[in-house]
């Protein structure tokens, strides 16, 4: 069970979004220790240090990311709150803008416990720039 | 369970079904199903070419349902999409025959009610990881 308000958990939501676009190790503090991760094709993860893996998969490609802040849509749901919005930016040379590419929407499902995340499942296609090469970016032995 | 999840329950039970005309009233007048992973919105009786198409592709159809959350008229399903690929699957950018091979994909939908039918479906599935199951290996331009 969580305390916060959801205007609460909404306000941490945008900070996730803002310091993950930013890459700043920050961002780990918001999740707790044993924190569930989901992304496709990367599968399922626990701990803080999936989800430093999550992001090492893009290393070397991803040039930037910015999730559209102002047209995030929050669904506060009792402990979760699921988004829904759009992201734009380049990966391997490739520009992507959610809502108009066809790569960048997304609904993302958190859930809280205490003033932390606890679960995170990310739902997107992650062939954000029509490439698709490196669909198999964390290996082919995942649990889709 | 509430009346709203009860009512996408159905909504599931009546696409495994192949009931085309069955899941078309489960939406509004002006309802509409976006394909998220694609960014097309369909409406009308072209609600039901959605549900005819991985029917044809994948006679196993089934959806397996993990979490429910509802906020208000708002329904959100955490699932999988599960079928064996043994039909034409009918894409934007092509058919693809049939392989034989099993998808078994990620997918979240996002369901807004009005008195119990579904005025909008945001459904956002993987698509590239249904591509990479079935041995698709789609162009630079992506799907």
């Amino acid at each position: 069970m969580s305390a916060l308000t959801d205007d609460k958990k909404i306000a941490l939501l945008l900070e996730y979004f803002r310091l993950a676009d930013q890459g700043r190790p920050e961002v780990l503090e918001l999740f707790h220790e044993d924190v569930e991760l989901y992304f496709p094709k990367f599968g399922f993860g626990v701990g803080r240090q999936a989800f430093v893996e999550f992001v090492r998969g893009f290393e070397g490609a991803l040039e930037f990311i910015r999730h559209d802040y102002d047209n995030l849509t929050f669904i506060p749901a009792g402990d979760h709150i699921v988004v829904e919005g759009t992201s734009q930016g380049k990966l391997s040379g490739h520009t992507w803008v959610g809502g108009e590419t066809s790569g960048g929407r997304f609904c993302n499902v958190f859930t809280f416990r205490d003033d932390r995340i606890a679960t995170l499942h990310i739902y997107l296609d992650p062939d954000y720039a029509g490439e698709d090469a490196p669909r198999f970016r964390w290996g082919r032995h995942r649990r889709w | 369970m509430t009346a709203n999840e009860a009512a996408i329950r159905n909504a599931y039970q009546v696409a495994e079904n192949k009931d085309v005309a069955g899941w078309v009233r489960c939406f509004t007048e002006t309802g509409t199903f976006t394909d998220e992973s694609i960014g097309v919105t369909y409406q009308g009786e072209e609600l039901g070419r959605t549900v005819e198409v991985y029917a044809t592709a994948f006679p196993d159809m089934h959806r397996e349902l993990f979490r429910f959350f509802e906020a208000g008229d708002t329904v959100i399903v955490e699932l999988a999409l599960q079928g064996t690929h043994k039909g034409p699957l009918a894409l934007p950018a092509g058919t693809v025959p049939a392989t034989g091979k099993r998808m078994d994909a990620p997918c979240c939908d996002v369901f807004r009610l009005v008195d119990g039918k579904i005025q909008s479906f945001n459904c956002y599935p993987s698509g590239t990881i249904i591509l990479a199951q079935l041995g698709v290996f789609p162009s630079r331009s992506g799907v």
